[in-house]
């Protein structure tokens, strides 16, 4: 049994879980496909850099960089919703994309002028550990993308099934109109919605950069986590589970025994068939498809 | 008291539906708005209850004000927590919540919640069940109690007959009026069904092409030929017109629109 087919299929697809999460959290509230989410995920990419030297690395600079970081990626969020978002509430789902896709492109370009294009590593605490099993050597920075997005998806499991604010964005997402008019407060969802995407997007960075290098290919990386999320249905947290096992299960299988340079497009074609046998996704709901 | 003043409500900035509507709604009574479809009732009540952004409707002439304070420029959750709750028409409940979620939705507290079930025992019988899978009757029973849920002084109730057995009707009548008894509530209560809200209402407004026609305490409009006619379903002589809706409804907008 080649126990390494099945450890790159978890993280990978542990990774496409984090990078699809925020896409999905945002559109359940707002009905917004977020774009500028690929460009949180190469700013934090990018900054991480920065602040995380080789020549002054230690483990507690970098909790304390990802902590700063992962919150810094909440403000961003919180910014993008107040500031461009909900000035365009009434206007047309597309015109509220294109803002997105236009935040996007300026986080592109700002990160193009400061960093101009270079790529580097972003030291991980833990890099060098790793266990022998079942013949196969099996590295920490394998299984944290595994863990991490297993804890994020239970976490955010019991947050809408259990806490008050998760209820209520289950609610804002079903119905704005009513909600607001059961007194719920639909901004402050929509931010919270916003914020914790955006956060969650930087954390994805740092699960992507234990596999890779930062550079601008972060923003493909981060689209592939897009297409995981119209896999999986936009609008179902469930759905990124099987999603993202069926997406990376390809990808690896084509990388390992077909050609390595087709892995890129895999996902594309994983979705473009799912979406002919499926419009809604995996586990989305038929109406989504329709308020797109 | 919750009052409309020269209310004019339109969508996307250009289509005018409610056109200098004014309605003095007193506390502690229910005052019903009847009027055909597009007379503008649904509109005037999410008016009093606040647009959205998302809605592309707004109010563009006229005010509305509770208790002397202006509201026609609230967003809609702040007018809830003053004390204004809608049932709308359509989509009252959130059907992928379970019962016990739409109510705790609103709940101000736990004990709140918890009284609920009391005053409309049938809902605690159905907590656990998802509401989308409920009954009509079921639906707007529930879309009640969250309305009651955040403790309104006033309550506003669209179309609570819509699609409903006549029975399930007149049981969800005597139970809104029971809880306007009970709780002092100030009902506005729109209605196709005429003479189903004139049998609860303490005075009623008539609505048509967006403004109000006729008012007047339901004994006043029992006895106005014209609503008999064309909304108690007989004319003066007695004979019943049912078969004959669009002669009627022609000759309603002629005589009341002008």
């Amino acid at each position: 049994m080649d126990v390494s087919l099945f450890v790159d299929t978890l993280k990978l697809a542990g990774v496409y879980v984090m990078l699809a999460v925020g896409f999905v959290i945002v559109y359940r509230t707002s009905r917004v496909l977020n774009l500028a989410q690929p460009g949180i995920v190469l700013l934090g990419g990018y900054l991480a850099l920065t602040l995380l030297p080789r020549e002054t690395y230690s483990d507690a600079r970098f909790w304390g960089v990802a902590a700063v970081l992962v919150l810094g990626g909440a403000a961003v969020g919180l910014a993008l919703y107040v500031l461009l978002l909900r000035p365009m509430a009434g206007e047309s789902r597309i015109s509220q994309v294109l803002m997105t896709l236009a935040a996007l492109f300026l986080i592109e370009a700002v990160v193009e002028a400061r960093w101009r294009g270079q790529s580097g590593f972003v030291q991980l605490p833990g890099q060098s550990t790793s266990w022998e099993f079942l013949g196969s050597n099996v590295r920490l920075v394998d299984v944290v993308p595994v863990i991490v997005s297993v804890l994020v998806l239970s976490a955010l499991a019991l947050f809408y099934r259990f806490s008050p604010s998760g209820v209520q964005m289950r609610a804002v997402a079903e119905n704005p109109a009513l909600a607001a008019r059961r007194g719920i407060n639909i901004e402050r969802a929509g931010a919270i919605a916003w914020g914790l995407a955006t956060a969650l997007g930087v954390l994805a960075m740092f699960l992507v950069s234990t596999q890779g290098s930062v550079s601008p290919l972060l923003v493909g990386t981060a689209i592939k986590g897009f297409t995981v999320a119209l896999v999986a249905g936009l609008d179902s947290l469930g759905g990124l589970v099987p999603a993202a096992l069926l997406v990376a299960s390809a990808e690896v299988v084509v990388v390992r025994f077909l050609d390595p340079q087709l892995g890129e497009a895999v996902p594309y074609v994983v979705l473009l068939a799912v979406l002919v046998v499926k419009p809604w996704g995996l586990a989305g709901t038929r109406e989504e498809l329709d308020r797109v | 008291m919750l009052e409309l003043h020269q209310v004019e409500v339109a969508y996307n900035k250009t289509e005018t539906a409610v056109r200098g509507v004014s309605l003095k709604i007193e506390p502690g009574k229910t005052t019903a708005l009847l009027g055909t479809n597009g007379a503008g009732k649904t509109t005037t009540l999410t008016a009093i209850s606040g647009f959205l952004g998302m809605e592309n409707a707004q109010v563009v002439g006229g005010q509305i004000t509770f208790d002397g304070k202006r509201i026609d420029k609230m967003a809609p959750h702040r007018i809830s927590r003053l004390g204004i709750s809608l049932v709308p028409e359509r989509s009252k409940v959130f059907d992928t919540l379970t019962v016990a979620d739409n109510v705790k939705l609103t709940a101000r507290s736990k004990k709140r919640a918890e009284g609920i079930y009391e005053e409309f025992p049938r809902l605690g019988e159905l907590a656990g069940r998802t509401a989308g899978y409920l009954s009509g009757g079921e639906k707007q029973l529930l879309a009640l109690a969250m309305a009651l849920m955040t403790e309104p002084e006033v309550l506003l109730v669209d179309e609570l007959s819509l699609g409903l057995a006549p029975r399930v009707t007149a049981d969800l009548l005597s139970e809104l009026q029971r809880v306007q008894v009970d709780r002092g509530l100030t009902v506005l209560l729109v209605e196709q069904n005429a003479a189903a809200a004139l049998q609860i209402a303490d005075y009623a407004y008539v609505m048509e092409d967006g403004r109000v026609v006729h008012d007047g305490t339901p004994e006043a409009l029992m006895s106005h030929g014209d609503i008999v006619e064309f909304y108690l379903g007989t004319s003066q002589s007695g004979d019943t017109h049912r078969s004959y809706r669009d002669v009627k409804q022609y000759r309603r907008k002629r005589r009341w629109a002008g």
